[in-house]
């Protein structure tokens, strides 16, 4: 993905997964740092580039892949004060006011974002897909999940 | 990373699994009974939503006897499938799962059904995350049709894990709340 392409899926996912897949593209993909964070912040979506970012970072390192990349990216992203924004812009207006309203994360605060993507999440999602980065990878070759997932 | 959307199940993988459950059912002189709830829900209500993974309640009996099978198609289809015994979710169970379902697809040895619409809703509302309320927005074209004091006749009868009871309680009242505003 281009930074091009990675801006556009912030402004305008076409499906919820887009968001998912953007944040395991951060973590396994190929990209300019320098060149994606300053058209972030060109294209005024930085909070939410450096919230998916960290979210990577932490999903990342609980589960031995590299983060160093990602933690300097959500580094050169941040900026204090912003205004309160949605992750994602086609949030219905009922989970709008639902989630605005909600108990909020050490993420949501600093980055002034609402949703609920967190690195469980995303640490699911690399499990399932087998990611990996330059420096680590996971081995578990079928996930954990949340019920009775009996594979393995 | 193409590996990852090529991984996304639509309905066409969902049933091709399906089928190949039933297949490994051969000699049984039952049926066995699924019933879909998430993104398999979905699927078999023509939501064109792909989904990470397979999730289905079932009996007991049923769990006892599937479980080997599943396990297998898991690890050799490199796919998650999440059995919910008896409508036993991580934090609650819902009972008669059954009671208000709907059959979807007859096979030689299984019966696939989907879970009541209320049930889905109540379970996507108490989950509470934002792919949770798209997927209720998708489904629900008219709130008309999901009448409040369903729902919440729905949720009074779920047994909550005690740990769990406070945040579960608060997601619920507050979708009714802001669903039905």
């Amino acid at each position: 993905m281009t930074p091009e392409e990675i801006i556009a899926v912030l402004k305008n996912p076409s499906h919820r997964g887009d968001l998912r897949y953007l944040t395991l593209f951060l973590i396994a993909g190929k990209y300019d740092v320098s060149g994606l964070t300053a058209l972030a912040k060109q294209e005024g979506v930085a909070s939410q580039l450096g919230y998916l970012s960290e979210v990577a970072a932490i999903a990342s390192e609980r589960r031995g892949l590299c983060s160093k990349k990602l933690y300097e990216l959500s580094r050169d992203l941040y900026t204090a004060n912003g205004n309160w924004q949605f992750l994602d812009p086609a949030i219905p207006v009922f989970a709008r006011r639902i989630i605005s309203s909600g108990p909020k994360t050490d993420l949501n605060k600093k980055w002034r974002i609402w949703d609920t993507l967190g690195p469980d999440d995303i640490g699911d999602w690399i499990s399932l897909y087998h990611i990996k980065n330059e420096h680590g990878s996971h081995q578990r070759e079928i996930p954990q999940s949340s019920g009775y997932s009996i594979g393995y | 990373m193409a590996h990852i959307k090529e991984k996304y199940l639509n309905h066409q993988d969902i049933l091709s699994v399906i089928r190949k459950i039933d297949r490994n059912l051969e000699g049984y002189q039952r049926k066995f009974r699924l019933y879909c709830i998430g993104g398999t829900y979905l699927a078999f209500s023509g939501i064109d939503e792909s989904s990470k993974d397979i999730d289905f309640i079932l009996s007991h009996e049923d769990f006892r006897a599937l479980s080997g099978i599943i396990a297998e198609i898991e690890l050799k289809d490199k796919i998650r499938i999440d059995l919910f015994p008896d409508g036993e979710m991580p934090n609650f169970k819902l009972p008669n799962y059954d009671g208000h379902s709907s059959r979807v697809l007859s096979l030689d040895h299984l019966n696939v059904y989907k879970i009541d619409m209320v049930d889905f809703v109540l379970i996507k509302a108490i989950a509470g995350r934002v792919q949770d309320y798209k997927d209720i927005e998708k489904l629900v074209k008219d709130k008309s049709l999901m009448h409040k004091e369903k729902l919440i006749e729905r949720f009074n009868e779920l047994e909550i894990a005690k740990n769990k009871e406070d945040d579960i309680k608060r997601k619920f009242w507050a979708f009714i709340d802001e669903f039905y505003r």
